[in-house]
């Protein structure tokens, strides 16, 4: 091992500056008690637009993107650069959406999307798999941001192999689970602030400092255009390859942008937000971090004129791609500021951890504890249940990614992509119509799962052949990436589309037939407990007091307007 | 898209009367056609054939990496237009 003392000397005195904060957000916009899920799983349901902006921009962009995104395009090139019509994307998509769940949320006092799921549907099963759905597929995202600080400590020179290797992440992540229990939504709230600080002071250095010591954009560009041009891949290059690799990426872009506000930590900071003003305003502001991502996005070919080669995981002996950043940044920048650029990243995964753990454990202690295990819960034993849950999720990602190939982790979120976007019927056209029956969803859901889990299934990943180091050798034989080529089908063509795409095609054709077939069959139905007027109640809005009269006595507190 | 809710406003008996008038001025905040420009940068942005070359070239930048930044700002500027006008249609309806 051999460790920089100056990066390693700024990364920690960063590191528990968030610490003190994160400890000291219980107290920030104090509450009366912290023993209630308004409290401490929502931060009390009153961030105004500036809290809410740094909330969900360090929430949707997390640390994994950072190392990720540049890693993809270090490897292959124009493909990974999806991320950023998949950020533009998905704020003029949700706007309408978000707005009207912020709404009947606010009205009922809704804590998760399976809450508002439960009443509309009037189906407690219905709720419960959109909260499966939800934890299964946040699970490995909070595994991913271990990634994303473990690539940074190898960097600083933390390598080796063991238990030993793993513990300083013990360490990150039991001081994040303390604060977090102890200061609930509020701690990422705060921390945020210091993270997208570093974060953008450190994109802006690089995108004007590392170009001038590489030759400018042109030198970038025609370094990575070499590196593709020599390499076998036929499907890597500064530009998309084909016409079916364009349609890949215009359907990668879009599902994706579909899925990301069906993730229940996205939905957490949604409705966390103070008014529907707020969320408006942030989908029009939002964007700015997209811009950051973009320009993120081409450090991976900065990488490529740098000369960065990534270094190999002693555990697992693959080449880990994921450390190419942090090895640009400790090339190209001073210690001092390589230090800088290491802590905005391991805070930024510090920041989405935290919610996403935060709205799992809500998941949990709404739609299985409340609902299946301890039906009279008291709001202080629902606090109570869901700060051990988010214990338990930390504790379980990081069994994860200490005893697992970290390849796994990566696996289960291309699954978790593909089966989020399965709850997008029930919850996010359920936004604007009761019309599906609440069997047809589950049987659209269903549907959904098993083909998205089937196409997954097949698809391979192809790649350099160890042996004769020629393109073509299937690398691995399932789970090989998100991209499903249509000729597995049976169909004669070369088009690839984004399987979580077609997957939820089918959801929606299942749910439909199953809806007109159960309705004709004269199958119970159940009675949407929400009103077309509370799609549209704001806070200080006379309706909403009106609704909580209306609904005193019925299921789901009414809320704190 | 959000045509796609029903517009009519809640019917319930219950509720009558001294509310009739605030009722009335609470249409949905959110309507207006101004939203069909939230589709303006998600058709750009699927429109890849188009934005797929190299040339025009700027500052060293290949179109289709500048391109799709300066989708950015015209995605931001539909999405501003529109939140504005909900807010006016907030402000009008109180």
């Amino acid at each position: 091992m051999d460790i920089n003392v100056v990066e390693m000397t700024v990364f920690v005195l960063l590191f528990l500056l968030v610490t003190v904060m994160g400890f000291y957000a219980s107290n920030w916009r104090k509450a009366e008690s912290m023993e209630h899920l308004d409290e401490w799983g929502l931060g009390g349901r009153n961030f105004g637009g500036w809290i809410t902006w740094f909330l969900l921009g360090g929430d949707l962009y997390t640390a994994y993107t950072f190392v990720a995104v540049p890693a993809l395009l270090f490897g292959a090139g124009a493909v990974g650069f999806f991320a950023v019509p998949y950020t533009i994307i998905v704020y003029p998509l949700v706007l309408l959406f978000l707005v009207r769940l912020w709404s009947v949320s606010h009205v009922h006092g809704f804590v998760t999307p399976a809450d508002f799921v439960r009443a509309r549907f009037d189906s407690p099963t219905m709720a419960l798999l959109v909260a499966i759905t939800g934890i299964v597929a946040t699970m490995p995202y909070i595994a991913l941001q271990l990634v994303g600080i473990e690539a940074v400590l190898k960097t600083m020179g933390l390598t080796g192999t063991g238990f030993v290797s793993h513990l300083p992440i013990l360490i990150a992540f039991a001081i994040l689970a303390a604060y977090t229990y102890s200061s609930g939504l509020r701690a990422p709230a705060l921390i945020a602030f210091v993270k997208d600080a570093l974060i953008y002071l450190v994109i802006i250095v690089a995108v004007i400092y590392i170009p001038s010591r590489i030759g400018g954009w042109d030198g970038i560009f025609s370094a990575a255009n070499a590196k593709f041009e020599a390499s076998p891949n036929p499907n890597d290059g500064v530009l998309l390859t084909s016409g079916p690799a364009q349609l890949q990426y215009a359907t990668l872009a879009l599902g994706s942008a579909m899925a990301l506000f069906l993730y229940p930590h996205s939905l957490t900071s949604v409705l966390a937000a103070k008014d529907r003003h707020t969320i408006r305003r942030n989908m029009a502001a939002l964007p700015a971090y997209s811009f950051v991502l973009g320009l993120l996005a081409l450090l991976g070919f900065m990488a490529i004129a740098a000369e960065i080669t990534p270094l190999v995981n002693e555990e697992t002996g693959k080449v880990d791609a994921n450390t190419v950043v942090p090895l640009l940044f400790d090339k190209m920048f001073p210690d001092w500021f390589a230090g800088v650029a290491f802590a905005a990243v391991a805070i930024g995964a510090l920041v989405p951890a935290a919610i996403m753990s935060i709205a799992a454990a809500n998941l949990f202690t709404r739609n299985i504890y409340k609902e299946y295990l301890k039906k009279d819960a008291t709001p202080a034993q629902e606090a109570k249940a869901s700060k051990l849950t988010s214990l338990v999720v930390k504790v379980g990602a990081l069994i994860v990614i200490v005893t697992l190939d970290p390849q796994f982790s990566i696996d289960l979120q291309l699954i978790g992509g593909v089966i989020i976007l399965q709850t997008l019927p029930a919850l996010a056209l359920g936004l604007y119509t009761s019309w599906f029956h609440r069997g047809g969803l589950i049987a659209g859901w269903i549907a959904g799962m098993t083909s998205g889990f089937w196409m997954l299934y097949t698809i391979k990943q192809v790649g350099l052949d160890p042996v004769t180091g020629e393109w073509g050798a299937v690398i691995r034989p399932h789970f090989g990436g998100s991209a499903f080529p249509l000729k597995n089908l049976g169909l004669d063509t070369d088009l690839i589309v984004y399987a979580g795409f077609l997957a939820v095609a089918m959801n929606l054709l299942v749910a439909a037939v199953a809806t007109l077939v159960l309705r004709a069959m004269k199958v119970a139905e159940g009675t949407d407990r929400t009103r077309e007027h509370d799609y549209t109640a704001d806070a200080g809005d006379p309706r909403v007091k009106d609704l909580d009269l209306d609904h005193a006595g019925a299921p789901g507190t009414p809320s704190d307007t | 898209m959000s045509d796609l809710s029903k517009s009519s406003p809640p019917r319930d008996p219950s509720r009558s009367g001294a509310n009739d008038h605030v009722r009335r001025s609470r249409v949905d905040d959110d309507k207006t056609p101004l939203n069909w420009l939230l589709l303006v940068p998600i058709v750009i942005c699927l429109a890849v054939p188009f934005y797929n070359r190299t040339d025009p070239v700027v500052f060293g930048m290949p179109f289709f990496y500048w391109f799709q930044l300066a989708i950015i700002p015209i995605g931001v500027t539909c999405t501003v237009i529109v939140y504005r006008a909900h807010r006016r249609n907030q402000e009008r309806g109180r």
